[in-house]
């Protein structure tokens, strides 16, 4: 079959799936707000915090081009979890309603059973993207004073890297939920994946260091480096690693490869 | 001749437990296969092997005459024992869904519903049916493909006996248009009912298979009572007899074919013997099938 009609399928089993709508407009309202609160965020410190040292929070460029792509997207990946909460719904439930037995049986093979939920978590990844692009347009050219053309599209890599962020965190959920496949331990297995890694990171000896920022969740969440402590004249990573990007890629083909694998050979 | 099913050497194992052995199996186009066997003898597992859904450890199988592959799917409707539908959409939505997977031409989900009688409540969502309603829906999706072959799970499990009667009617109309069809039951007289032709599984292993008019017809049994105490070796020098075995006093006898009883009578005559008694009975499906048993048994 091919990925068009598969994504219908797909496209198919969420349209009418309550759950599905209200996940991913909670996702895409707080994300907006978040991101679109950042002025509030500079007007609050502006009064909080002693202004001795002349410093005028509200001037601080967060929302200017080419800052804000690396800016809006630090902030916005954080939300991933919320899609990522959604795809081991729609998975579990496939297995929990046995769902995924009936599809086999219906003549899905394993394989585009597979491609088509990592179709969904794509067009997730896409349309999440499309949407961090729209509103750092819009807040770029309202803050932003006379921008070039130049300026607006300096820095967009990361706009690329949210989107890879999010396709391989989405494709370690789909893992997960493959896994485990009940809804409730996967999504507590998700939120402890992190902790996990960086307790296990933590006691690698130093001698083996170097490998620690290609463990996979380093791996993502080193595509977007913290951008803020730059207004406090600090270095910062202000660009996309390509070797993050290169290991971020290997990861989501590993995972994939992982899921078909444990498909393949289950019993349903 | 190749059948519409073929199995050779199919087996699955669950760690220690065979759950099936080495079986060959044989499903011509045209037949109604019971597949005939208490719980547990690996009919379930068999049929989840045959569609796709269970890994065979080893063997193979093939449908139509093809290696084995999900597009074969397309063309068989199955019907498990527990319905199988997504609870949040309708009747109708989910038999789109089916038809997408199945490529099947969405202007037939009105005839099969039609057909199971459910179009009046086709628009209500799947998880507000009945299980007779819900396993009426599994027959209408297994039909939406207008497959060569239909497979049954225990059909009539957990249904109240209006819903057995309803079911049992829709598979015997099914089997009139010459589908192919294969039911797997514990249930002997729904078997006898409704199939051409039965297997029986035992703990995994095929122990017979063939037609059940064989079984019916051409091999029956004669019971005989006597006060004669000359009965018992005058029926085990009868030349025609396959078996003698005692049942409350009296002995029945294993013949070929119900005809041989008058053959009999004249024998026993002959011995200078009266029986009192001479009952020819054909064999029903359920003594055949203990019979299948003990002999696997011993």
């Amino acid at each position: 079959m091919n990925p068009i009609k598969l994504l219908q399928i797909e496209w198919y089993k969420m349209r009418h799936y309550r759950t599905f709508w209200v996940i991913m407009i909670l996702f895409f309202v707080l994300q907006g707000l978040s991101v679109s609160s950042g002025m509030l965020v500079l007007e609050w410190l502006k009064v909080k915090v002693p202004t001795d040292s002349g410093i005028d929070f509200t001037k601080i460029p967060i929302y200017f081009f080419p800052d804000i792509w690396q800016n809006l997207t630090y902030v916005s990946v954080y939300f991933k979890v919320i899609p990522a909460i959604l795809v081991i719904i729609t998975i579990s439930n496939e297995f929990s309603n046995r769902t995924i037995k009936q599809n086999i049986i219906d003549g899905m093979s394993r394989a585009e059973f597979v491609l088509s939920k990592f179709l969904l978590i794509l067009v997730i990844s896409v349309v999440s993207t499309v949407f961090v692009i729209f509103i750092g347009l819009i807040s770029g050219l309202i803050y932003t004073p006379s921008p070039s053309f130049n300026e607006i599209f300096t820095d967009f890599s990361f706009v690329g890297a949210y989107f890879l962020d999010l396709l391989a965190y989405l494709t370690m959920a789909f893992l997960i939920a493959m896994l485990i496949r009940r809804s409730g331990l996967s999504i507590a297995l998700l939120l402890l994946a992190l902790p996990i890694e960086y307790i296990f990171t933590a006691n690698i000896p130093d001698a083996l260091a170097v490998i620690v920022p290609y463990f996979p969740q380093h791996a993502i969440n080193n595509l977007i480096s913290f951008p803020f402590s730059r207004y406090a004249f600090l270095e910062i990573v202000d660009y996309v690693p390509v070797n993050m990007v290169f290991t971020v890629i290997l990861y989501i083909l590993l995972f994939y490869g992982l899921i078909s694998l444990k498909l393949k050979k289950s019993d349903l | 001749m190749q059948g519409d099913l073929t199995t050779s050497s199919l087996s699955k194992t669950y760690g220690k437990l065979q759950a099936v052995r080495d079986l060959d199996l044989t499903i011509n186009a045209g037949e109604v296969f019971g597949l005939l066997g208490p719980n547990g003898s690996g009919k379930t597992t068999f049929l989840g092997m045959v569609t796709g859904v269970v890994n065979p450890t080893s063997g193979s199988f093939q449908w139509f005459g093809e290696p084995n592959s999900h597009h074969q799917r397309k063309r068989i409707g199955t019907i498990l024992e527990t319905p199988i539908f997504y609870p949040y959409l309708s009747g109708r939505k989910n038999l789109e869904l089916i038809a997408r997977i199945k490529v099947a031409d969405p202007l037939r989900i009105d005839p099969v519903l039609d057909r199971v009688d459910l179009l009046s409540r086709a628009d209500d969502k799947f998880k507000t049916y009945s299980l007779g309603m819900k396993q009426r829906l599994a027959i209408a999706g297994a039909l939406l493909g207008d497959p060569d072959v239909l497979i049954f799970d225990e059909p009539t499990n957990g249904l109240d006996p209006e819903g057995i009667a309803q079911m049992r009617t829709l598979i015997s109309g099914i089997a009139e248009t010459g589908k192919t069809i294969i039911l797997a039951s514990h249930l002997l007289d729904e078997v006898q009912k409704i199939c051409t032709h039965f297997g029986v599984l035992r703990k995994g292993e095929l122990l017979h298979s063939g037609p059940i008019d064989e079984v019916m017809g051409s091999k029956a049994m004669i019971e005989v009572w006597s006060d004669d105490p000359g009965l018992e070796a005058a029926l085990k020098s009868f030349k025609n007899g396959i078996r003698i075995e005692v049942q409350n006093d009296r002995f029945i006898l294993h013949v070929d074919k119900v005809g041989e009883s008058a053959a009999l009578n004249k024998y026993l005559f002959e011995k200078g013997i009266t029986a009192s008694l001479l009952v020819p009975t054909k064999k029903s499906l359920e003594k055949q099938f203990i019979e299948i048993l003990d002999q696997a048994g011993r």
